[in-house]
């Protein structure tokens, strides 16, 4: 009797582990998995569809129902886990390298073609992990410091790496730093982009080798310290904003008069800026069926077309596309009467080509592994609290990473 | 028994080996062959369990979670047995079983909510020291690891051993006390010898409610706490997070495989003894 429940329990999970999802065939129906719904996706899907007769898009914006990343995160995974899921899947909020080390998105290089001339490459490129392109930004914004003519007159040179920061610090003791209007910026946050920004020094995630428990994290902790109640500075990473740079900067910053010159970004010692991506993050699936028609509708939406569109609201990785935006940015607010005295089509041509220049420094992503994120910013606050020591919290931190990365 | 009733008997555990058999054996023997293959599917041998070893995060969890239990266990057979000691010879100590038996049907959430407000950086502990401490971020976590699960857990500990200790006859003392035995001698040679069935039993329980701490943890310090306090329910949950069905799979047939084990040697050296012929 023993022998044959045995053999019955061991038939059945042979059986059972047979159970395999079956493979989809080919078909002009594209699935989307996108994160946060998104009026320029809507409108893209639509175009296409109008563009090739029989294709359909089916687009579900998971945000509307399970409003956070967790749960978001949880639904791709299982799907892509058991070999189902959208033949696009939106990664913004996903950490898509451990989905790239298990294989279960493609690599789009060859599929998607990246014209060097065509996009800021320096951008597209920052995706790169493990030689491989998994996954390709349509957008991007960033943050800069921006300051009036009387400061920059006064320090035409000023370097906003952390040790260009404590010197400014030094050289002007009863000033606030940055005396922008905008929202200040906690201690936290900034010593976290100083991070962000030395990220490959702290953090090897191919290799899953991390080296924080040095003299540069606490450093870097013990200075931000020094900064305390100094450090208001003007943000403008949001969105739409950057668009219209590349037109209204001159009327934009604190008095005026200001113009890209004197925007600066923070900076590591090799002068590389931090980006961020806004929105969609298209990757795709490899498991998917349709992996050509999804390479195609991704071309689409880095196509001129496609990134020129109203509602892709942060600037495009496409220059073309950006620089036609602003033309029409341009346009609209010479005809609402609100362009910037003496400023021309000649300007705008001259501010798009320094915009371009500046934006070349951009080439680190921000960290989107909310994990990572998590860990470093409560060792952060824990010390800038008084809870436990630089010393302690490199420690700490340096445990914590340690352990996520080799799980 | 003959084989006719022992064909009818067969029948009435069907319903409950249906059971166990679709969700755990089943699912477990299925799991196996995760463990055997990448995530693409292809057949890998043994090399995920290779790479489960090779971790450093596996590696510290199954340290932490021996370390864990070669000091909590001890102490949460030790303690209630000194308690139930002290409670046995007192008459009207039925008050005090309650009070020890409470922190056992008290919900997680509010345990961790306790423990929290003791020890978080503006909590009791660091008000009274005049520190500002987070004590659970610190290498303080471990003791209080032990203590948050020592102090849930006696109580049952304790009802088990006064039942053993009622068990033992009063004459047995009597004639010790007699022939001239010490109080010290008198526990070593009755008390602990006629107890040792329940202390296997509190052994047992004990073991397997070590690995139960892990609700407390999590809740106390989240899913990755402080290294001292990082588990191997911690590695198992995270895996489980992370849908990495592959190290998940070859952690849990390696933790399957030593509990086992354990416990197999357990009930050899239990059969082995007199009470346990018994």
């Amino acid at each position: 009797m023993k022998k044959i429940i045995l053999s019955l329990v061991i038939l059945a999970s042979l059986a059972l582990s047979g159970c395999v999802a079956n493979p989809t065939k080919p078909s002009n129906e594209l699935s989307i998995a996108a994160f946060m719904d998104s009026e320029f996706l809507r409108s893209a899907a639509k175009k296409y569809e109008d563009a090739h007769d029989g294709v359909t898009i089916n687009i579900t914006f998971y945000a509307g129902e399970e409003r956070d990343v967790p749960k978001y995160s949880q639904i791709v995974n299982t799907a892509l886990m058991s070999g189902k899921g959208e033949d696009i899947i939106d990664v913004s909020t996903i950490t898509w390298t451990k989905l790239a080390e298990k294989e279960k998105l493609l690599d789009l290089n060859g599929l998607v073609i990246l014209d060097s001339t065509q996009y800021y490459q320096n951008v597209l490129d920052a995706f790169i992990y493990k030689d491989r392109r998994y996954a390709i930004p349509l957008c991007f914004t960033f943050e800069t410091f921006l300051f009036d003519s009387a400061f920059t007159e006064k320090e035409p040179s000023a370097d906003f790496t952390i040790d260009g920061l404590l010197t400014l610090a030094k050289k002007y003791p009863d000033n606030r730093l940055f005396n922008g209007g905008g929202a200040g910026m906690g201690q936290t946050t900034l010593a976290y982009k100083l991070f962000c920004l030395d990220f490959g020094n702290y953090l090897d995630i191919e290799t899953k080798k991390v080296n924080v428990d040095n003299a540069q994290f606490i450093s870097l902790l013990k200075n931000i310290q020094t900064l305390a109640g100094r450090l208001e500075i003007e943000k403008r990473g949001d969105t739409s904003l950057i668009r219209q740079y590349l037109v209204y900067s001159p009327a934009m910053t604190s008095n005026g008069t200001t113009d890209y010159a004197n925007m600066f970004f923070m900076t590591n010692e090799a002068g590389q800026a931090a980006f961020n991506t806004f929105g969609f993050l298209p990757a795709i699936n490899a498991n998917s069926a349709n992996k050509e028609l999804a390479a195609d509708f991704i071309q689409y939406l880095l196509s001129q077309e496609i990134q020129t569109s109203p509602e892709l609201i942060s600037c495009p990785v496409n220059k073309d596309a950006a620089a036609e935006l602003a033309k029409l940015v341009f346009r609209d607010v010479s005809a609402g009467g609100y362009a910037p005295d003496g400023f021309d089509d000649n300007s705008l041509e001259q501010n798009i080509e320094k915009f371009n220049k500046l934006t070349e420094r951009l080439s680190l992503v921000q960290n989107t592994d909310r994990f990572i994120s998590d860990f470093v910013t409560a060792e952060m606050e824990r010390y800038f609290q008084g809870e436990e020591s630089a010393e302690q919290a490199a420690k700490n931190l340096q445990s914590r990473l340690n352990t996520y990365l080799t799980e | 028994m003959n084989k006719s009733e022992n064909r009818r008997s067969f029948w009435f555990i069907v319903p409950s080996l249906l059971g166990v058999s679709l969700f755990f054996i089943i699912p477990f023997m299925m799991s196996f062959s995760y463990a055997t293959m990448d995530s693409g599917g292809s057949f890998v041998g043994l090399d995920n369990f290779r790479n489960l070893f090779a971790g450093d995060a596996f590696r510290l969890a199954a340290m932490n979670t021996f370390k864990f239990m070669a000091v909590a266990i001890p102490l949460n057979i030790v303690i209630p047995l000194f308690i139930a000691c002290l409670l046995n010879k007192t008459v009207r100590g039925g008050w005090l079983k309650t009070v020890f038996m409470s922190p056992l049907v008290i919900p997680s959430a509010c345990v961790a909510f306790f423990f929290q407000s003791l020890f978080m950086s503006n909590g009791l502990v660091s008000h009274i020291l005049g520190v500002n401490t987070d004590w659970l971020q610190t290498s303080a976590a471990f003791p209080i690891a032990v203590a948050v699960y020592v102090w849930k857990n006696m109580g049952f500990n304790l009802v088990l051993m006064l039942a053993g200790l009622a068990n033992i006859p009063k004459e047995y003392y009597e004639w010790a006390s007699v022939d001239g035995m010490g109080s010290t001698r008198a526990f070593f040679k009755i008390t602990l010898v006629y107890l040792t069935p329940t202390l296997f039993i509190t052994f047992v329980m004990s073991f397997i409610n070590s690995f139960k701490v892990f609700r407390e943890l999590y809740m106390l310090a989240g899913s990755y706490p402080h290294e001292s306090i990082y588990m191997l329910q911690h590695y198992m949950n995270n895996q489980f997070s992370a849908l990495d069905y592959q190290n998940l799979s070859s952690a849990a047939f390696v933790i399957t495989a030593v509990i086992a084990l354990l416990v197999i040697a357990l009930f050899v050296v239990d059969k082995k003894s007199e009470f346990g012929e018994g």
